[in-house]
């Protein structure tokens, strides 16, 4: 296989997916509208790239899915978080938030470049 | 319950089609993203266009998303596939586990079917499906002169030109040489060869060399190779043995090899297939090639030219023996038979019907397994049918069932290989020289193979039927019926009985085999054989012509042998004789004074030297004139006596006395018949006498006799005295092949007499298991009619009415499986024709046997169950209600 869609930010991307489904159970499309609306349009993913992420969260069971109806009354697939995705959910965020934290210091030393 | 991993449980939703899917996932994704484009305005081209751009590829998304979900479909398929299995068989083993008695029944019942059947199937893989142990044994061939007789030197010697056929060609017989000089004297089995043989046989000397071509020539070295026994026992394994002189018949032979012991070693001699030999001697063709033409008694070994099928090669014979005739002017026609075949030999039809017989035994097996199963199945069915209410998949539930029937079967087989196991090792203590190649048959990693093969065949068979049967239960119909206190319907009743008819028909026909085997022994045993061998022994007396060179020589060595031996206490009779009954021995063409016989159309007759007393130490009845005396001694009028075949095939209607008689090659002039004996059988107990010509030792010297003794009392304890008298006489002297002729009759029936064991052993296992069988059926349905039974009791029949409604059910099924068993048999008897003797294949008396005693074995089986039904006591029945 060659370049995989969704290399670029696998890692983040998994985290982001998790993060949108902690709440309730989405759809794929739903997920790219939660992180959209959250991160106002800031975060643009490669939306193609979503679903092999999520193919690869199932396998490690982080997340599961199932066939239902859309609010639009169309059969579409769930994804929804598993014990063990929120777990490693909650692992990932904090080590993530720390990272963030650790790069806005540096960042926001003196002098400052923002 | 075991927890489900988690991704198993959308697999439930997961459709089939996974490409659908995953083309619906997407397209759901893109017309979502198209309708929000829409309703923030952008026009729809634009709207779709954008939202590709912020989705990628989809077609290669698709493609990654469907190779990793057909991926994980298919682990997952494998991953629950063994999961079940496992659970499957862990459930079985305890079920099986927690009947015992059930379990232990089957068990033995398949040990026995599979194992018999392994045990029959080493012994035909050995004699009929492994190849001869020689290099390219398919091109060997044994060649037959004409009439299927032997070779004479003179024909050999023509066929060693022919360029077409044979790649090469190889002359042995076999002989006897005394050796002397190294302690007792002892009389060696010998084979004499060309130098071609050993090399066909692919022969490799432990030490020393093979004979050369020019070993075969006239006037070579006498050489020999020895056999490893014979150098380990008589030379103590000596390493500097090669190139010692052994004195062989009082003529120096010089030793180049020992042979090292193996199959290869056993030439195929079609008189003695499986005879070791002691001593290997070069041909050295001297005196012999002048032999007459119709002194037949060369094995000849060919080996096809490489590509040469047989039936070309045969065509290619004809050809070459027309050339021959022309210049010959003898008939030289030759057959060709395929070592493979002149091996198994006769034995063929005999293991081709033991393994009908086994499997006949195998099938009977299995049906009496299937018809437990079934049994328990009735048992299981209320269990079956609320598992399936709950939701088990019928497919699931037949697997279940059918994964016990085959761990039943792995069991059985593990424990048939045991049974096989023993079963080879007594078959070859029990049959040595009974059926070819017996000795090589073993439970090797191909019969564990077989057996394992067959486990699971006999599994899958004995299963199928009452797992489909089982599965189909309907839970409404089951419970209403566990109310009632019942089980199983009439569709039910009346599997179990086909099962118990298809047992007894097999039983009968089996019991057929054994009974026709049985009264062809007995007719073989009862057989006239034209000589009593009771008490009599014999033993091989060979001269050195070194030291007993004439005629005379011989014949008062012999005249003293016989008569010091007559005067042993506990003699009855000594005689001497060319060859004992049941062997075969010389023959050959004889002329009749004043007829003319066409080419071709010659007397012939069976040649044997007697000495005076032969006739009476053996019993032979004197049907005409009288037997040979003391006074046919060399210078007195030449006469015979010829046995009743020869006076009624060629003096029929007329008395033989006083006619002339003369072998062919056997150039001593005319003989007188002067008295005419019962008829012996010469070649084997199954084969009608031939005419036979027995001439007196005094008139016609030879160098080899065999000495009967009719004793007094124990013939063996004789043996001491005789081997006494024979060292008094020549210190160098062995005395050989000491055997009674009760011993000899007896080997010539030992692979009827195992046949006849076996199919014995196979046909009462089969009796007893159809026993069994209807015995528990019949059992079965007096349980199921106890309240029937009850109620009519109640309303006043009679013990006896009841036990005659029962006994008429068993009987009703021993009829129907009686009568289908006879067609069956009739249908199999064909296979048994070669070995049924004196009856025929359909024997009445047979047939009649074997449906009595099946009829009263099916009267017994019933008997106990339906004795039990009539001493049912109705209150207690109708208060269990």
């Amino acid at each position: 296989m060659g370049r995989e869609p969704g290399d670029l930010l696998q890692g983040t991307l998994g985290l982001l997916i998790l993060k949108a489904l902690a709440a309730e159970e989405r759809h794929g499309y739903g997920i790219v509208h939660w992180i959209q609306d959250v991160t106002g349009d800031v975060v643009q993913i490669e939306e193609g790239s979503l679903y092999p992420a999520l193919r690869r969260l199932e396998d490690r069971a982080f997340v599961e899915s199932r066939w239902g109806l859309s609010e639009n009354n169309r059969r579409a697939r769930f994804y929804a978080i598993t014990r063990e995705g929120r777990q490693h959910l909650r692992a990932d965020a904090s080590s993530w938030m720390r990272f963030a934290r650790a790069v806005i210091c540096v960042l926001e030393a003196e002098p400052s470049v923002v | 319950m075991q927890e489900q991993p988690r991704w198993r449980r959308y697999l439930r939703f997961w459709g089939p089609d996974i490409a659908a899917d995953v083309d619906d996932e997407l397209r759901f994704h893109l017309e979502m993203r198209e309708r929000d484009f829409l309703a923030a305005g952008l026009p729809p081209a634009a709207a779709r266009e954008e939202a590709l751009a912020r989705f990628g590829d989809p077609d290669k998304v698709a493609r990654w998303l469907r190779a990793h979900d057909t991926r994980k479909l298919r682990r997952f398929k494998r991953t629950q596939a063994m999961s079940d299995l496992l659970q499957d068989i862990r459930y079985g083993l305890r079920r099986l586990w927690k009947a015992p008695g059930f379990t232990l029944a089957v068990v033995l019942v398949l040990a026995l079917g599979i194992g018999a059947t392994t045990a029959i199937f080493s012994v035909i893989d050995a004699a009929l499906l492994r190849p001869l142990p020689y290099p390219e044994a398919e091109r060997l061939v044994a060649v037959y002169g004409p009439g299927q007789n032997p070779f004479s030197f003179p024909q050999y010697l023509d066929w060693k030109r022919d360029t077409q056929v044979f790649a090469g060609l190889g002359v042995y017989w076999r002989t006897t040489y005394t050796l002397t000089g190294a302690g007792e004297p002892e009389m060696l089995q010998v084979g004499r060869m060309s130098a071609s043989v050993p090399r066909m046989l692919g022969v490799e000397p432990r030490v020393g060399r093979l004979f050369t071509p020019a070993e075969d020539l006239p006037g070579t070295e006498r050489v020999v190779m020895l056999s490893e026994a014979l150098w380990r026992r008589r030379f103590g394994g000596d390493p500097r043995i090669l190139g010692r002189t052994l004195t062989l018949g009082e003529q120096p032979y010089t030793v180049i090899g020992i042979i090292p012991p193996g199959r290869r070693s056993t030439v195929p001699t079609a008189l003695a297939a499986a005879q070791k030999l002691d001593l290997w001697m070069n041909l050295r063709l001297d005196a012999e090639k002048n032999a007459p033409r119709d002194m037949q008694f060369l094995d000849v070994l060919g080996r096809l030219r490489p590509g040469l099928g047989l039936t070309q090669a045969k065509e290619r014979t004809v050809s070459f023996a027309r050339g021959l005739k022309e210049a010959v002017g003898t008939d030289q026609d030759v057959s060709l038979v395929p070592l493979e075949r002149l091996v198994i030999g006769n034995a063929r039809p005999l293991l081709i019907a033991l393994a009908g017989a086994v499997a006949m035994v195998l099938l009977i097996a299995c049906t009496n397994v299937a018809n437990l199963l079934l049994a328990r199945a009735a048992v299981r069915r209320r269990e079956i049918a609320v598992r399936a209410a709950l939701g088990a998949a019928r497919g699931r539930l037949v697997r279940q069932l059918l994964v016990e029937s085959l761990l039943l079967a792995l069991v059985g087989g593990g424990t048939g290989v045991l049974v096989a196991w023993a079963g080879v090792a007594g078959l070859r203590a029990l049959g040595p020289g009974s059926v070819p190649r017996l000795a090589e048959a073993t439970v090797d990693a191909k019969i564990l193979g077989f057996a394992l093969a067959l486990s699971f065949f006999t599994g899958l068979l004995f299963g199928l039927l009452p797992a489909l049967r089982a599965s189909r239960a309907d839970l409404a119909e089951v419970m209403k019926e566990g109310a009632r206190g019942t089980a199983g319907g009439p569709a039910r009743e009346r599997l179990r009985g086909t099962l118990i008819v298809a047992e007894v028909a097999l039983s009968f026909a089996l019991l057929i085999g054994a009974g026709l085997l049985l009264r062809s022994l007995d007719r073989l045993l009862a057989v006239d054989k034209g000589f009593d061998a009771e008490r009599v022994i014999s033993s091989y007396l060979l001269l050195p012509s070194s030291r007993y060179p004439q005629a005379q020589q011989q014949a008062a060595f012999f005249r003293e042998v016989r008569e010091r031996t007559q005067a042993l206490p506990g003699v009855q009779t000594a005689a001497l004789v060319s060859d004992i009954p049941l062997g075969g021995g010389a023959n050959g063409g004889f002329a009749i004074e004043g007829r003319e016989y066409p080419r071709g159309k010659e007397p012939f007759a069976e040649k044997r030297i007697a000495s005076p007393g032969y006739f009476e130490a053996l019993r032979i009845p004197l049907l005409a004139g009288r037997v040979f005396s003391e006074r046919d001694i060399a210078s007195a009028p030449r006469v015979v006596v010829v046995n009743q075949a020869l006076a009624q095939r060629y003096f029929p209607g007329e008395s033989p006395l006083g006619k002339h008689v003369d072998f062919r090659w056997d150039t001593s002039g005319m003989q007188e018949i002067v008295g005419v004996v019962g008829n012996v059988r010469e070649q084997a107990l199954h084969q009608p006498a031939r005419p036979a010509i027995y001439i007196p030792y005094a008139q016609r010297p030879a160098d080899w006799a065999y000495l009967v003794v009719r004793t007094t009392g124990d013939p063996h304890g004789i043996v001491p005295s005789l081997r006494r008298v024979v060292a008094a006489l020549d210190r160098n002297m062995p005395v050989a092949d000491v055997r009674t002729l009760e011993d000899v009759v007896a080997a010539g029936l030992a692979a009827r007499r195992l046949g006849m064991a076996l199919f014995g052993v196979f046909s009462v296992l089969s009796l007893v298991l159809a026993a069994l069988g209807l015995y528990a059926v019949i059992s079965y349905m007096v349980v199921q009619r106890r309240q029937e039974i009850g109620i009519r009791m109640a309303l006043g029949a009679q013990a006896r009415q009841v036990m005659r409604s029962v006994l008429s059910q068993g009987l009703a099924l021993i009829a129907v499986g009686v009568l289908c068993g006879a067609l069956a048999a009739l249908w199999l008897g064909r296979f048994l024709a070669g070995l049924v003797f004196g009856i025929g294949t359909t024997d009445p008396a047979t047939y009649g046997v074997v449906a009595l005693l099946l009829a009263v074995t099916a009267l017994v089986a019933s008997l106990v169950p339906a004795l039990r039904a009539a001493r049912l006591d109705p209150a207690s029945v109708l208060r269990s209600e």
